[in-house]
Protein backbone atom coordinates (compact mmCIF):
# COMPACT_ATOMS: atom_id res chain seq x y z
CA UNK A 1 0.00 0.00 0.00
CA UNK A 2 1.28 3.74 -1.08
CA UNK A 3 0.52 6.27 1.58
CA UNK A 4 -0.89 9.28 -0.03
CA UNK A 5 -1.97 11.96 2.70
CA UNK A 6 -4.73 14.38 1.62
CA UNK A 7 -5.75 17.47 3.56
CA UNK A 8 -9.65 18.71 3.61
CA UNK A 9 -12.17 21.29 5.38
CA UNK A 10 -15.34 19.43 6.65
CA UNK A 11 -17.62 20.11 3.85
CA UNK A 12 -19.86 18.31 1.75
CA UNK A 13 -17.79 18.60 -1.54
CA UNK A 14 -15.09 16.52 -0.03
CA UNK A 15 -17.46 13.63 -0.24
CA UNK A 16 -15.37 12.57 -3.34
CA UNK A 17 -12.62 12.06 -1.09
CA UNK A 18 -14.07 11.02 1.63
CA UNK A 19 -15.71 7.99 -0.37
CA UNK A 20 -12.23 7.39 -2.00
CA UNK A 21 -11.04 6.45 1.47
CA UNK A 22 -13.67 4.65 3.47
CA UNK A 23 -15.21 2.78 0.39
CA UNK A 24 -12.72 0.62 -0.89
CA UNK A 25 -11.67 2.94 -4.30
CA UNK A 26 -8.30 3.85 -2.83
CA UNK A 27 -7.71 0.57 -1.64
CA UNK A 28 -8.21 -1.11 -5.11
CA UNK A 29 -5.76 1.20 -6.53
CA UNK A 30 -3.19 0.11 -3.60
CA UNK A 31 -3.40 3.48 -2.10
CA UNK A 32 -4.11 4.33 1.40
CA UNK A 33 -5.37 7.65 1.81
CA UNK A 34 -4.83 9.52 5.31
CA UNK A 35 -7.42 12.31 4.99
CA UNK A 36 -6.43 15.35 7.52
CA UNK A 37 -9.07 17.47 8.76
CA UNK A 38 -7.90 21.39 8.36
CA UNK A 39 -10.44 23.95 10.25
CA UNK A 40 -8.98 26.49 7.72
CA UNK A 41 -7.83 27.35 4.42
CA UNK A 42 -4.90 29.48 5.14
CA UNK A 43 -3.80 26.31 7.09
CA UNK A 44 -4.42 23.95 4.34
CA UNK A 45 -2.26 26.37 1.87
CA UNK A 46 0.88 26.68 4.08
CA UNK A 47 0.49 22.73 4.65
CA UNK A 48 0.47 21.85 1.13
CA UNK A 49 3.05 24.73 0.34
CA UNK A 50 5.94 22.94 2.42
CA UNK A 51 4.71 18.83 2.14
CA UNK A 52 3.02 18.68 5.21
CA UNK A 53 0.65 16.77 3.22
CA UNK A 54 0.75 15.48 -0.39
CA UNK A 55 -2.65 16.66 -1.87
CA UNK A 56 -5.36 19.17 -0.80
CA UNK A 57 -9.14 19.59 -1.23
CA UNK A 58 -8.90 23.17 -2.08
CA UNK A 59 -11.01 26.29 -3.51
CA UNK A 60 -10.63 26.77 -7.54
CA UNK A 61 -9.32 30.27 -7.59
CA UNK A 62 -6.73 29.45 -4.46
CA UNK A 63 -5.05 26.96 -6.30
CA UNK A 64 -4.09 30.46 -8.78
CA UNK A 65 -3.56 32.70 -6.07
CA UNK A 66 -1.06 30.54 -4.41
CA UNK A 67 0.34 29.88 -7.83
CA UNK A 68 0.67 32.92 -8.84
CA UNK A 69 2.06 34.07 -5.37
CA UNK A 70 -0.94 36.26 -4.37
CA UNK A 71 -1.81 37.25 -0.81
CA UNK A 72 0.97 34.69 1.24
CA UNK A 73 2.83 31.57 1.29
CA UNK A 74 3.58 31.11 -2.71
CA UNK A 75 4.02 27.47 -4.07
CA UNK A 76 3.67 26.35 -8.11
CA UNK A 77 0.33 24.17 -7.52
CA UNK A 78 -1.50 21.80 -10.56
CA UNK A 79 -5.25 21.17 -10.35
CA UNK A 80 -5.00 17.82 -11.19
CA UNK A 81 -9.00 16.67 -10.33
CA UNK A 82 -12.01 18.65 -10.25
CA UNK A 83 -13.97 17.44 -7.35
CA UNK A 84 -17.40 18.77 -7.88
CA UNK A 85 -19.09 21.75 -9.39
CA UNK A 86 -21.88 23.86 -7.31
CA UNK A 87 -22.88 23.15 -3.90
CA UNK A 88 -23.43 26.87 -2.02
CA UNK A 89 -25.75 28.95 -0.53
CA UNK A 90 -26.30 32.11 0.31
CA UNK A 91 -27.51 32.20 3.77
CA UNK A 92 -28.88 35.54 6.13
CA UNK A 93 -29.95 36.17 9.37
CA UNK A 94 -33.52 35.66 10.44
CA UNK A 95 -33.81 39.20 11.22
CA UNK A 96 -32.63 40.10 8.21
CA UNK A 97 -34.45 37.55 6.27
CA UNK A 98 -37.75 39.45 7.69
CA UNK A 99 -36.45 42.63 6.49
CA UNK A 100 -36.45 41.21 3.01
CA UNK A 101 -39.78 39.83 3.49
CA UNK A 102 -41.25 42.64 4.32
CA UNK A 103 -39.79 44.87 1.17
CA UNK A 104 -42.57 42.96 -0.86
CA UNK A 105 -44.73 39.81 -2.02
CA UNK A 106 -42.53 37.09 -3.30
CA UNK A 107 -39.43 38.32 -2.13
CA UNK A 108 -37.83 35.07 -0.80
CA UNK A 109 -39.87 33.37 -3.46
CA UNK A 110 -36.72 32.97 -5.83
CA UNK A 111 -32.66 34.19 -5.78
CA UNK A 112 -33.54 37.13 -8.62
CA UNK A 113 -36.97 38.17 -6.32
CA UNK A 114 -34.26 38.23 -3.06
CA UNK A 115 -31.42 39.84 -4.90
CA UNK A 116 -33.63 43.07 -5.94
CA UNK A 117 -35.37 43.22 -2.48
CA UNK A 118 -32.26 42.93 -0.61
CA UNK A 119 -30.86 45.75 -3.11
CA UNK A 120 -34.05 47.82 -1.71
CA UNK A 121 -33.41 47.54 1.23
CA UNK A 122 -29.70 48.25 1.00
CA UNK A 123 -30.23 51.77 -0.39
CA UNK A 124 -32.93 52.35 2.46
CA UNK A 125 -30.32 51.53 4.94
CA UNK A 126 -27.72 53.90 3.52
CA UNK A 127 -30.38 56.95 3.43
CA UNK A 128 -31.73 56.43 6.53
CA UNK A 129 -27.72 56.26 7.82
CA UNK A 130 -27.78 53.19 9.36
CA UNK A 131 -24.49 50.84 9.46
CA UNK A 132 -24.03 48.58 6.01
CA UNK A 133 -24.73 45.07 6.50
CA UNK A 134 -22.22 42.74 7.09
CA UNK A 135 -21.47 39.44 4.57
CA UNK A 136 -19.23 36.60 5.15
CA UNK A 137 -17.20 34.84 2.08
CA UNK A 138 -15.18 31.85 3.19
CA UNK A 139 -11.95 33.06 1.86
CA UNK A 140 -10.84 36.03 -0.36
CA UNK A 141 -10.20 33.64 -3.37
CA UNK A 142 -13.05 31.61 -3.71
CA UNK A 143 -16.00 31.12 -5.70
CA UNK A 144 -18.04 32.34 -2.48
CA UNK A 145 -16.68 35.91 -2.59
CA UNK A 146 -17.56 35.79 -6.70
CA UNK A 147 -21.09 34.47 -6.09
CA UNK A 148 -21.92 36.99 -3.01
CA UNK A 149 -20.63 39.87 -5.47
CA UNK A 150 -22.64 38.58 -8.19
CA UNK A 151 -26.19 38.22 -6.17
CA UNK A 152 -25.35 41.64 -4.51
CA UNK A 153 -25.27 43.05 -8.40
CA UNK A 154 -27.94 41.26 -9.24
CA UNK A 155 -30.37 44.30 -7.04
CA UNK A 156 -27.86 46.92 -7.76
CA UNK A 157 -25.58 46.38 -4.84
CA UNK A 158 -22.39 47.80 -5.31
CA UNK A 159 -19.89 44.93 -3.30
CA UNK A 160 -17.33 47.16 -2.70
CA UNK A 161 -18.85 50.47 -1.35
CA UNK A 162 -22.69 49.49 -0.06
CA UNK A 163 -21.85 46.44 1.98
CA UNK A 164 -19.23 44.86 3.79
CA UNK A 165 -17.22 42.01 2.75
CA UNK A 166 -15.57 39.64 5.61
CA UNK A 167 -13.99 35.99 5.89
CA UNK A 168 -15.06 33.87 8.18
CA UNK A 169 -14.19 29.69 7.65
CA UNK A 170 -16.70 27.47 7.08
CA UNK A 171 -17.72 26.36 10.43
CA UNK A 172 -17.54 29.28 12.03
CA UNK A 173 -20.34 31.04 10.19
CA UNK A 174 -23.23 29.56 12.05
CA UNK A 175 -21.66 30.91 15.21
CA UNK A 176 -21.01 34.48 13.94
CA UNK A 177 -24.36 34.85 12.29
CA UNK A 178 -26.08 34.15 15.40
CA UNK A 179 -23.35 36.61 17.32
CA UNK A 180 -24.62 39.28 14.89
CA UNK A 181 -21.05 39.59 13.62
CA UNK A 182 -22.39 39.66 10.35
CA UNK A 183 -26.05 39.31 8.33
CA UNK A 184 -25.26 37.22 5.98
CA UNK A 185 -23.10 34.09 4.19
CA UNK A 186 -21.67 32.96 1.24
CA UNK A 187 -20.73 28.91 2.11
CA UNK A 188 -20.80 25.53 0.93
CA UNK A 189 -22.68 22.59 2.34
CA UNK A 190 -23.77 21.36 5.02
CA UNK A 191 -23.00 25.19 6.71
CA UNK A 192 -25.82 27.07 5.10
CA UNK A 193 -28.24 23.80 6.49
CA UNK A 194 -27.09 23.96 9.83
CA UNK A 195 -27.85 27.20 10.61
CA UNK A 196 -31.49 26.57 9.03
CA UNK A 197 -31.46 23.75 11.46
CA UNK A 198 -30.57 25.86 14.41
CA UNK A 199 -33.28 28.59 13.24
CA UNK A 200 -29.94 30.52 13.30
CA UNK A 201 -30.17 31.48 9.31
CA UNK A 202 -32.75 31.85 6.20
CA UNK A 203 -31.06 30.19 2.77
CA UNK A 204 -32.00 33.45 0.49
CA UNK A 205 -30.45 32.11 -2.58
CA UNK A 206 -28.65 28.64 -4.01
CA UNK A 207 -25.41 29.48 -5.69
CA UNK A 208 -26.75 27.15 -9.05
CA UNK A 209 -29.88 29.42 -9.24
CA UNK A 210 -27.12 32.45 -9.82
CA UNK A 211 -24.28 30.36 -11.62
CA UNK A 212 -25.72 27.45 -13.67
CA UNK A 213 -22.30 25.14 -13.40
CA UNK A 214 -19.32 26.37 -11.55
CA UNK A 215 -16.16 24.27 -10.67
CA UNK A 216 -15.94 24.68 -7.09
CA UNK A 217 -13.27 22.46 -5.26
CA UNK A 218 -10.42 20.62 -6.45
CA UNK A 219 -7.80 18.54 -5.95
CA UNK A 220 -4.40 20.43 -5.84
CA UNK A 221 -1.22 19.22 -5.84
CA UNK A 222 2.61 20.73 -5.91
CA UNK A 223 3.80 21.08 -9.58
CA UNK A 224 6.95 19.51 -8.67
CA UNK A 225 5.54 16.59 -6.57
CA UNK A 226 6.64 13.18 -7.14
CA UNK A 227 3.09 11.84 -7.80
CA UNK A 228 3.12 13.63 -10.92
CA UNK A 229 5.85 11.37 -12.53
CA UNK A 230 6.09 7.62 -10.70
CA UNK A 231 3.06 6.56 -11.26
CA UNK A 232 0.98 7.15 -8.21
CA UNK A 233 -0.56 10.37 -9.54
CA UNK A 234 -2.42 7.82 -12.26
CA UNK A 235 -3.85 5.30 -9.41
CA UNK A 236 -4.90 8.49 -7.32
CA UNK A 237 -7.08 9.74 -10.23
CA UNK A 238 -8.57 6.51 -11.54
CA UNK A 239 -9.23 6.11 -7.11
CA UNK A 240 -11.47 9.65 -7.10
CA UNK A 241 -12.80 9.41 -10.44
CA UNK A 242 -14.35 6.22 -9.05
CA UNK A 243 -15.24 7.43 -6.05
CA UNK A 244 -16.65 10.25 -7.57
CA UNK A 245 -19.00 8.00 -9.93
CA UNK A 246 -20.10 6.37 -6.44
CA UNK A 247 -20.89 9.71 -4.88
CA UNK A 248 -23.03 11.08 -7.53
CA UNK A 249 -25.20 8.26 -7.79
CA UNK A 250 -28.54 8.67 -5.88
CA UNK A 251 -28.65 5.17 -4.59
CA UNK A 252 -25.26 5.82 -2.80
CA UNK A 253 -26.17 9.06 -0.83
CA UNK A 254 -27.23 7.29 2.12
CA UNK A 255 -23.92 5.52 3.07
CA UNK A 256 -22.13 8.65 1.80
CA UNK A 257 -24.11 11.05 4.06
CA UNK A 258 -23.44 8.55 7.48
CA UNK A 259 -19.59 8.79 6.08
CA UNK A 260 -19.66 12.59 6.03
CA UNK A 261 -21.80 12.89 9.25
CA UNK A 262 -19.70 10.59 11.02
CA UNK A 263 -16.56 12.83 9.88
CA UNK A 264 -18.24 16.42 10.19
CA UNK A 265 -19.59 15.59 13.73
CA UNK A 266 -23.11 16.73 12.05
CA UNK A 267 -26.46 14.70 11.23
CA UNK A 268 -26.31 12.38 8.31
CA UNK A 269 -29.59 13.96 7.58
CA UNK A 270 -28.39 17.51 6.88
CA UNK A 271 -26.04 16.08 4.76
CA UNK A 272 -28.55 13.89 3.08
CA UNK A 273 -30.37 17.23 1.80
CA UNK A 274 -27.58 18.94 0.63
CA UNK A 275 -26.24 15.90 -1.43
CA UNK A 276 -29.73 15.27 -2.74
CA UNK A 277 -30.08 19.11 -3.51
CA UNK A 278 -33.38 19.37 -1.91
CA UNK A 279 -33.19 22.12 0.50
CA UNK A 280 -35.15 23.34 3.61
CA UNK A 281 -34.81 27.23 3.25
CA UNK A 282 -35.83 28.75 6.69
CA UNK A 283 -37.47 27.32 9.89
CA UNK A 284 -40.89 26.93 8.48
CA UNK A 285 -39.85 24.17 6.09
CA UNK A 286 -39.86 26.06 2.66
CA UNK A 287 -38.31 23.90 0.22
CA UNK A 288 -36.26 24.55 -2.87
CA UNK A 289 -34.74 21.67 -5.25
CA UNK A 290 -32.44 21.85 -8.06
CA UNK A 291 -30.69 18.43 -9.35
CA UNK A 292 -28.17 21.20 -10.08
CA UNK A 293 -27.35 21.95 -7.05
CA UNK A 294 -24.38 19.77 -5.96
CA UNK A 295 -22.78 17.68 -8.89
CA UNK A 296 -19.64 15.49 -8.33
CA UNK A 297 -19.27 13.36 -11.09
CA UNK A 298 -20.49 13.48 -15.49
CA UNK A 299 -19.66 14.85 -18.65
CA UNK A 300 -16.40 16.14 -18.37
CA UNK A 301 -17.17 17.75 -14.86
CA UNK A 302 -14.02 16.13 -13.29
CA UNK A 303 -11.34 16.58 -15.76
CA UNK A 304 -9.10 20.29 -15.36
CA UNK A 305 -9.85 22.44 -18.06
CA UNK A 306 -7.37 25.42 -18.66
CA UNK A 307 -10.22 27.31 -19.31
CA UNK A 308 -11.44 26.94 -16.12
CA UNK A 309 -8.50 28.56 -14.50
CA UNK A 310 -8.73 31.46 -17.35
CA UNK A 311 -12.34 32.03 -16.20
CA UNK A 312 -11.18 31.64 -12.88
CA UNK A 313 -8.67 34.70 -13.32
CA UNK A 314 -10.86 36.79 -15.34
CA UNK A 315 -13.66 36.44 -12.03
CA UNK A 316 -10.36 37.76 -10.01
CA UNK A 317 -9.60 40.95 -12.06
CA UNK A 318 -13.40 41.83 -11.58
CA UNK A 319 -13.29 41.18 -8.17
CA UNK A 320 -10.37 43.75 -7.99
CA UNK A 321 -8.16 41.11 -7.12
CA UNK A 322 -5.82 40.94 -9.26
CA UNK A 323 -4.39 42.86 -12.93
CA UNK A 324 -4.98 40.10 -15.46
CA UNK A 325 -2.84 40.23 -18.86
CA UNK A 326 -2.31 37.74 -21.25
CA UNK A 327 1.02 36.58 -19.02
CA UNK A 328 -1.50 36.60 -16.11
CA UNK A 329 -3.85 34.30 -18.05
CA UNK A 330 -1.86 32.07 -19.39
CA UNK A 331 -0.22 31.08 -15.97
CA UNK A 332 -4.20 30.65 -14.45
CA UNK A 333 -4.40 28.34 -16.95
CA UNK A 334 -1.94 26.56 -16.80
CA UNK A 335 -2.65 25.74 -12.98
CA UNK A 336 -5.57 23.39 -14.41
CA UNK A 337 -3.79 20.54 -16.05
CA UNK A 338 -5.49 18.02 -17.74
CA UNK A 339 -2.22 15.86 -18.66
CA UNK A 340 -2.84 13.36 -15.47
CA UNK A 341 -6.19 13.13 -15.71
CA UNK A 342 -5.44 12.21 -19.45
CA UNK A 343 -2.45 9.64 -18.34
CA UNK A 344 -4.87 7.73 -16.16
CA UNK A 345 -7.75 7.24 -18.09
CA UNK A 346 -7.17 6.63 -21.29
CA UNK B 1 13.43 51.64 16.44
CA UNK B 2 12.62 48.64 17.68
CA UNK B 3 10.68 49.99 20.71
CA UNK B 4 8.33 51.95 18.54
CA UNK B 5 7.35 48.74 16.93
CA UNK B 6 4.07 46.74 17.93
CA UNK B 7 3.39 43.15 17.96
CA UNK B 8 0.15 41.55 18.77
CA UNK B 9 -0.20 37.91 19.86
CA UNK B 10 -3.72 35.94 18.76
CA UNK B 11 -3.56 32.94 20.66
CA UNK B 12 -6.16 30.85 22.50
CA UNK B 13 -3.15 29.72 24.91
CA UNK B 14 -2.52 32.25 27.55
CA UNK B 15 0.66 29.77 28.59
CA UNK B 16 2.10 30.09 24.62
CA UNK B 17 0.90 33.53 24.51
CA UNK B 18 3.25 34.59 27.73
CA UNK B 19 6.02 32.32 26.42
CA UNK B 20 5.86 34.54 22.82
CA UNK B 21 4.80 37.67 24.82
CA UNK B 22 8.33 37.40 26.77
CA UNK B 23 10.82 36.49 24.12
CA UNK B 24 9.51 39.73 21.74
CA UNK B 25 10.14 41.70 24.98
CA UNK B 26 13.48 40.13 24.83
CA UNK B 27 14.04 40.72 21.56
CA UNK B 28 13.39 44.49 22.16
CA UNK B 29 9.53 45.21 21.34
CA UNK B 30 8.02 46.75 24.68
CA UNK B 31 4.64 47.13 23.29
CA UNK B 32 3.46 43.61 23.06
CA UNK B 33 -0.54 42.89 23.46
CA UNK B 34 -2.09 39.52 23.42
CA UNK B 35 -5.30 38.50 22.28
CA UNK B 36 -7.55 35.27 22.25
CA UNK B 37 -9.73 34.26 19.78
CA UNK B 38 -11.96 37.39 20.39
CA UNK B 39 -14.98 38.19 17.71
CA UNK B 40 -13.67 41.65 17.63
CA UNK B 41 -10.47 40.57 16.19
CA UNK B 42 -10.60 42.32 13.90
CA UNK B 43 -11.94 46.04 14.97
CA UNK B 44 -9.17 45.35 17.70
CA UNK B 45 -6.32 44.48 15.00
CA UNK B 46 -7.57 47.98 13.30
CA UNK B 47 -7.00 49.70 16.84
CA UNK B 48 -3.94 47.89 17.11
CA UNK B 49 -2.21 48.95 13.99
CA UNK B 50 0.57 46.29 14.81
CA UNK B 51 4.20 45.85 13.01
CA UNK B 52 3.97 41.76 13.55
CA UNK B 53 0.91 39.56 14.10
CA UNK B 54 2.21 36.54 15.92
CA UNK B 55 -0.48 33.61 15.38
CA UNK B 56 -1.01 29.52 15.60
CA UNK B 57 -0.36 28.76 12.56
CA UNK B 58 -4.08 26.35 13.00
CA UNK B 59 -5.84 29.09 14.23
CA UNK B 60 -9.17 29.37 12.13
CA UNK B 61 -8.93 33.38 12.23
CA UNK B 62 -5.99 33.24 9.63
CA UNK B 63 -8.35 32.77 7.27
CA UNK B 64 -9.99 36.43 8.49
CA UNK B 65 -6.99 37.84 8.92
CA UNK B 66 -5.73 37.53 5.34
CA UNK B 67 -8.99 38.62 3.95
CA UNK B 68 -8.37 41.76 6.30
CA UNK B 69 -4.66 42.13 5.27
CA UNK B 70 -5.70 42.29 1.39
CA UNK B 71 -8.64 44.49 1.29
CA UNK B 72 -9.25 46.30 4.71
CA UNK B 73 -9.28 50.12 4.96
CA UNK B 74 -8.21 49.48 8.65
CA UNK B 75 -4.97 47.86 7.67
CA UNK B 76 -3.16 51.27 6.01
CA UNK B 77 0.09 49.06 5.32
CA UNK B 78 0.90 46.13 3.20
CA UNK B 79 0.98 42.66 5.25
CA UNK B 80 3.11 39.60 3.94
CA UNK B 81 3.16 36.45 6.01
CA UNK B 82 6.61 36.71 7.83
CA UNK B 83 8.22 33.82 6.01
CA UNK B 84 10.89 34.90 3.55
CA UNK B 85 9.81 33.28 0.36
CA UNK B 86 13.41 32.26 -0.45
CA UNK B 87 14.45 30.54 2.97
CA UNK B 88 12.36 27.62 2.43
CA UNK B 89 14.42 25.92 5.55
CA UNK B 90 12.98 28.26 7.71
CA UNK B 91 9.88 28.32 6.71
CA UNK B 92 9.33 24.95 7.00
CA UNK B 93 10.11 25.10 10.08
CA UNK B 94 8.04 27.47 11.22
CA UNK B 95 5.27 25.81 10.08
CA UNK B 96 6.33 22.06 11.33
CA UNK B 97 6.20 24.03 14.72
CA UNK B 98 2.75 25.76 14.03
CA UNK B 99 3.66 29.09 13.43
CA UNK B 100 2.71 31.76 11.75
CA UNK B 101 3.32 35.41 11.75
CA UNK B 102 2.24 38.95 9.55
CA UNK B 103 4.66 41.30 9.61
CA UNK B 104 3.85 45.28 7.42
CA UNK B 105 6.39 46.53 4.73
CA UNK B 106 9.31 47.82 5.80
CA UNK B 107 10.43 45.66 8.94
CA UNK B 108 14.01 44.28 8.56
CA UNK B 109 14.49 41.24 6.60
CA UNK B 110 16.96 40.19 9.71
CA UNK B 111 14.57 41.47 12.38
CA UNK B 112 12.43 39.43 10.83
CA UNK B 113 14.30 36.32 10.93
CA UNK B 114 15.48 36.95 14.50
CA UNK B 115 11.52 37.24 14.95
CA UNK B 116 10.73 34.00 13.62
CA UNK B 117 13.61 31.97 15.16
CA UNK B 118 12.69 33.01 18.04
CA UNK B 119 8.71 32.02 17.68
CA UNK B 120 9.84 28.61 16.64
CA UNK B 121 12.28 28.17 19.26
CA UNK B 122 9.42 28.48 21.89
CA UNK B 123 6.70 27.47 19.93
CA UNK B 124 8.64 24.25 20.43
CA UNK B 125 9.21 24.76 24.04
CA UNK B 126 5.65 25.14 24.71
CA UNK B 127 5.05 21.83 22.58
CA UNK B 128 7.45 20.12 24.96
CA UNK B 129 5.74 21.50 27.72
CA UNK B 130 2.33 20.16 26.74
CA UNK B 131 4.03 16.48 26.11
CA UNK B 132 5.57 16.33 29.30
CA UNK B 133 2.22 17.81 31.21
CA UNK B 134 1.22 14.97 29.45
CA UNK B 135 3.19 12.44 30.10
CA UNK B 136 3.69 12.88 33.67
CA UNK B 137 -0.46 13.17 33.82
CA UNK B 138 -0.37 9.14 31.82
CA UNK B 139 2.37 8.41 34.60
CA UNK B 140 0.33 9.16 37.39
CA UNK B 141 -2.78 7.19 35.57
CA UNK B 142 -0.45 4.03 35.66
CA UNK B 143 0.83 4.62 39.07
CA UNK B 144 -2.83 4.29 40.40
CA UNK B 145 -3.83 1.63 37.86
CA UNK B 146 -0.59 -0.56 39.30
CA UNK B 147 -1.50 0.48 43.17
CA UNK B 148 -5.27 -1.05 42.28
CA UNK B 149 -4.06 -4.15 40.92
CA UNK B 150 -1.66 -4.84 43.81
CA UNK B 151 -4.04 -4.48 46.17
CA UNK B 152 -6.66 -6.97 43.87
CA UNK B 153 -3.54 -9.69 44.43
CA UNK B 154 -2.42 -9.00 47.46
CA UNK B 155 -6.13 -9.73 48.86
CA UNK B 156 -6.56 -12.46 46.53
CA UNK B 157 -3.43 -14.38 46.48
CA UNK B 158 -2.65 -13.56 50.31
CA UNK B 159 0.71 -11.53 49.08
CA UNK B 160 2.62 -9.14 50.48
CA UNK B 161 3.12 -5.53 48.43
CA UNK B 162 6.37 -6.12 47.71
CA UNK B 163 5.44 -9.91 46.57
CA UNK B 164 2.40 -8.27 44.60
CA UNK B 165 4.11 -6.15 42.93
CA UNK B 166 7.57 -8.72 41.89
CA UNK B 167 4.25 -10.99 40.29
CA UNK B 168 2.76 -8.25 38.12
CA UNK B 169 6.60 -7.62 36.95
CA UNK B 170 7.78 -11.18 36.30
CA UNK B 171 3.92 -11.43 34.00
CA UNK B 172 4.91 -8.44 32.26
CA UNK B 173 8.70 -9.64 31.44
CA UNK B 174 7.45 -12.93 30.12
CA UNK B 175 5.04 -11.12 28.13
CA UNK B 176 7.04 -8.55 26.94
CA UNK B 177 4.37 -6.10 28.11
CA UNK B 178 4.21 -3.00 29.86
CA UNK B 179 3.38 -3.58 33.79
CA UNK B 180 0.62 -1.12 33.65
CA UNK B 181 -0.64 -2.97 30.99
CA UNK B 182 -1.07 -6.11 32.76
CA UNK B 183 -1.80 -4.39 36.21
CA UNK B 184 -4.79 -3.16 33.44
CA UNK B 185 -5.27 -6.83 32.62
CA UNK B 186 -5.62 -7.65 36.34
CA UNK B 187 -8.19 -5.10 36.90
CA UNK B 188 -10.56 -6.29 34.13
CA UNK B 189 -10.29 -9.58 35.37
CA UNK B 190 -10.95 -8.89 38.77
CA UNK B 191 -14.25 -6.74 37.78
CA UNK B 192 -15.31 -9.79 35.23
CA UNK B 193 -14.97 -12.06 37.93
CA UNK B 194 -16.03 -10.12 40.99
Amino acid sequence: MIDVSIGYLPLTDSATLIAAAEFGFAEKEGLRLNLQRELSWATLRDRLAVGHIDAAHFLAPLAIATSLGMGQLRRELKVVFVLNANGNALTVSPALAREIAAVGEGALDHAQASAQALGALVATRKASGARPLTFASTFPFSSHTFLLRKFLALGGVDPDRDVEIVVVPPPYMVDCVDKGLIDGFCVGSPWNSLAVDQGKGVILALGSEIVPEAVEKVLAIPADAELLRNGVGEKLIRALAAAASFVEDPANREPVARALGARFEVSADVVMRTLSGELVMDAAGRRRASPAFIRFAGGALNRPDPATGAMLCAEMAGAGQLISNETVERAAAAVFDPALYDRALT
Amino acid sequence: MDSELKALIVDDSPVRAAIIEEGLREAGFTRVQRLDTTDRLIARIGEIDPDIVVIDLANPQRDTLEQMFLVSRLVKRPVTMFVDQSDSDQTRAAIEAGVSAYVVDGLRRDRVKTIVEMCVTRFRAYERLETELHQARNALEERKTIDRAKAILMKAKGLSEEEAYSLLRTTAMNKKRRIAQIAQSVITAAELLG
